[in-house]
């Protein structure tokens, strides 16, 4: 693994590692961990976090995408919900489209940005 | 085209027919550029002012056209450009190819050439490409676009008289056939390379219009204002990645000492000779000593601007959301909470006050923050070893040996010491780093809490450590900062506290047919590969004695065939055993020779019994589930992957090889009995061609490493 540490927000100086100071020192207990990322235009994201920053760009490994797009019928006026599925080996998230993180139950110790 | 385009006789007086030179009627452009290219112009060339052009080709690129006057910044260069594409247009007039004459050529009668000149011009192309040559200084260059000027230029244009003979058809042809002869490998080499040499020659040309568009200091500004862009004071934080990439691939680099000269030689490129190489260095010395001086500001207010510009650079990004109210020192009594939640949670102190601190997940969380303290640790730790600067005797060598080097250590301590300590005498900073650095190594000790090895919480601390996968990921890089001791301390406290491991926790075996989860075999892997080498490591270098404690320490503290089942605890078990075979064969083989003593053989032999009778009854539960199955259909029809089938048990083979050679015949004989139906119908299976091929083999051979250690062999079961 290249480790994702140094990567990791400048800002927070040695002294914060003993304890949750910052939002984003959650963020940090997630390294190497399963994530849940929601994103603008209807986009999650799961996958293996490796490295973040401060602006909560990120680097995901193993990455199941899902894209849900709805559409309006155009003759009955309906709603079309389609979802479509990708999975990428390796992804970098830009941080201004994270709405909300998370931490999936099944990984233990659920947190929630 | 020759007689009427240029408007002159060209037969010599002297022949006798005063046949026209024809050169044919094909108007081969191409080969005229040629010739025209290679008229030797000195003046013009003399003219170019080259001083300062080694970064043209740094600023101006490959395609010179399109570099428009944006960079004429400096206003004196006006009148120097104005000439300079003046005087430019004659090279490129040669493009044209067309012909100027100037008159009369009557001085060309005077000198005979030599008829080798002409000889050696092979077709007729390239006698016409020449033609230049052979034509009489009265004629002029050509100057397409310029005849109103022609008549001045030409007078300082034109090449020195060349003494030339003009030659009779006769000669022509005699020269034609004989240039014919020379073969054609010759021509085409010959051609390939007067065209490069022309390309160049255009290409020099072409740029020879913006010489002296900007001057040095011109030219200064602008590659400063580029380089600023990459210069940075801390590599390892701005461009940490790059950084590693070059440490790795070239390894025993010192980074970040010729960075500046790395960068000099990126932007000066292959063509920059040494002079200009070594100026261009100094400049970025310059430059980065500027840029400590004074910091970048994260505004400029420009003179007669209304508003102030910010910058965003790579040092200086967009402002990022700043939390406030920040605890700054953590003996402050802000911090008080914090340090009392830790201490609570590390098992200093059993009784929890912060209702935050209880349950799962704060555990979880805390384990957490220990492998980032801990990796943390690391990174500066490594960050230290690279940056520091290295000298003999160094402070940390002996230290930073990795643990299979353990032996080494003691010999190269006693030598390191006489230079250590005059060094660390001569520079107080590396005293001052030689302290940092066993305070880092001692919070990273700390951070991983080994010791007591027997601890009162539960699981063990180091055992939360492990629980999370970056955390076994890290104890390699971890095992280069422990002391020998330290190590020993490891693996103790792994062995004694091994049965609360997360890789024991398979819901496989005991015939319950489970099968091992994703995430615990891939934490499997993770120890497999991560933690338990460095254990293999202390074991491997470990006395009888040792061996014999950490034995007694995992049958006293666990419950051997629940670790057993795993292969992680096989793995471990195997390790142990097979070292304590290897001393006693040792002791054995090389009788008084060895340190180990006859107590401790009979020790060792005790510890194995009892191990053997824990383990009895369970052998043949140490398979995987999948091997027991291996019968069903199911493995074979795999297809595309039956070639590439993962050899699930091999590590249950090794370790029961490994008990096989240390168990005596009637232990042997029950390991058997034990056994014995997973070995003929392992057997059974490769015979019967139910493996495909290399599944059959790989059967066989597991089959073997325990019959071979008992004395026996695959083949003689199979004729049977």
């Amino acid at each position: 693994m290249a480790d994702s540490t140094p990567v990791d927000v400048p800002a927070a100086p040695a002294t914060a590692t003993h304890s949750v100071e910052q939002p984003l020192d959650l963020v940090r207990l997630s390294l190497d961990e399963n994530v849940y990322v929601k994103l603008r235009g209807d986009r999650e994201l799961r996958g293996k976090l490796h490295a973040f920053d401060q602006h909560l760009n990120m680097v995901l490994g193993d990455v199941e995408e899902n894209i849900t797009n709805v559409e309006l019928h155009p003759e009955t006026k309906e709603e079309v919900v389609t979802t479509a599925t990708r999975r990428v080996d390796m992804l970098f998230v830009r941080g201004d489209g994270v709405i909300l993180w998370y931490k999936p139950i099944g990984s233990s110790g659920a947190t929630v940005v | 085209m020759a007689d009427s385009f240029f408007g002159f006789n060209t037969t010599l007086p002297r022949d006798a027919s005063p046949a026209p030179i024809s050169f044919g009627d094909s108007d081969d452009i191409d080969a005229r550029l040629e010739g025209q290219e290679r008229t030797p112009n000195p003046d013009l060339v003399n003219k170019l002012d080259e001083a300062n052009d080694d970064l043209n080709d740094e600023t101006f690129g490959c395609a010179a056209e399109d570099v428009s006057k944006d960079f004429d910044f400096a206003g004196n260069t006006n009148s120097h450009a104005k000439e300079l594409l003046g005087a430019a247009e004659r090279p490129q007039s040669t493009l044209s190819g067309i012909y100027h004459s100037r008159g009369n050529g009557q001085n060309a009668y005077d000198a005979p050439a030599p008829l080798a000149n002409f000889a050696s011009s092979d077709t007729t192309a390239r006698l016409r490409g020449r033609s230049p040559l052979t034509l009489p200084p009265g004629f002029d260059q050509p100057t397409m676009g310029l005849r109103a000027t022609s008549d001045n230029i030409n007078a300082s244009g034109a090449p020195a008289a060349i003494p030339k003979k003009m030659l009779s058809m006769e000669e022509v042809e005699r020269a034609l056939i004989e240039s014919a002869k020379s073969s054609n490998a010759d021509r085409e080499r010959q051609r390939v390379r007067e065209q490069r040499r022309v390309e160049r020659e255009r290409r020099m040309a072409n740029m020879a219009r913006y010489n002296n568009l900007m001057t040095r200091a011109d030219k200064n500004f602008v590659q400063r204002v580029q380089i600023s862009q990459l210069l940075t004071d801390d590599p390892y934080a701005d461009d940490f990645y790059c950084q590693m990439y070059t440490v790795v691939r070239n390894p025993g680099l010192s980074m970040g000492h010729n960075a500046l000269g790395e960068m000099a030689e990126h932007y000066g490129g292959r063509h920059m000779n040494r002079g200009g190489m070594h100026r261009l260095q100094q400049q970025i010395q310059r430059m980065v000593s500027d840029a400590k001086r004074k910091p970048k500001g994260p505004a400029k207010m420009v003179e007669g601007a209304l508003g102030a510009i910010s910058f965003h650079s790579v040092r200086n990004p967009k402002q990022a959301i700043s939390v406030a109210g920040k605890p700054v020192s953590t003996s402050g009594p802000g911090a008080g909470v914090a340090r009392g939640r830790r201490e609570s949670q590390t098992g200093q102190s059993t009784s929890m006050s912060d209702s935050s601190t209880q349950g799962p997940s704060a555990d979880r969380r805390q384990t957490l923050m220990r492998v980032e303290q801990a990796f943390r640790c690391i990174l500066k730790l490594e960050e230290q070893l690279r940056t520091k600067k290295p000298f003999p005797g160094d402070v940390n060598s002996q230290n930073l040996a990795p643990a299979g080097q353990n032996n080494a250590a003691p010999e190269r301590d006693d030598s390191a010491t006489g230079p250590e300590q005059a060094s660390t005498g001569n520079f107080p900073e590396s005293t001052a780093l030689a302290s940092e650095t066993e305070s880092l190594r001692q919070e990273l000790w700390d951070t991983l809490e080994v010791v007591p090895p027997v601890s009162d919480t539960l699981p063990h601390p180091l055992i939360r450590f492990l629980s999370v996968s970056k955390g076994k990921k890290l104890i390699p890089r971890t095992f280069h900062y422990l002391s020998p001791n330290q190590a020993m301390d490891f693996v103790t406290a792994l062995v004694a506290n091994f049965e609360s491991m997360d890789v024991c926790r398979g819901s496989f075996g005991f015939g319950l047919g489970g099968t091992l989860s994703t995430t615990q075999s891939e934490e499997t892997m993770v120890f497999l590969n991560a933690v338990l080498p460095p254990v293999v490591a202390v074991v491997g270098d470990a006395p009888l004695s040792t061996v014999n404690a950490l034995l007694t320490t995992l049958l006293l503290r666990n419950n051997v065939p629940w670790i057993a089942r795993s292969k992680a605890g096989l793995a471990l078990l195997t390790v142990l055993i097979s070292r304590g075979e290897m001393l006693k064969q040792q002791s054995l083989t090389f009788a008084g020779a060895t340190v180990t003593s006859q107590e401790q053989l009979v020790e060792f032999t005790a510890l194995f019994n009892q191990l053997f009778n824990v383990l009895q009854s369970h052998f043949s539960n140490l398979f995987p589930p999948t091997s027991g199955n291996g019968a069903s259909p199911v493995p074979d029809s795999f297809g595309p992957h039956q070639h590439t089938v993962p050899n699930h048990d091999l590590y249950v083979w090794q370790f029961l090889a490994t008990v096989a050679v240390g168990a005596s015949p009637d232990q042997q004989h029950i390991l058997v009995s034990e056994v014995r139906e997973k070995v003929m119908e392992q057997v059974a299976l490769a015979s019967n061609h139910h493996f495909a091929g290399p599944k059959s083999e790989m059967a066989i051979a597991n089959v073997n490493l325990l019959l071979h250690a008992l004395g026996l062999d695959a083949s003689q079961l199979l004729s049977h």
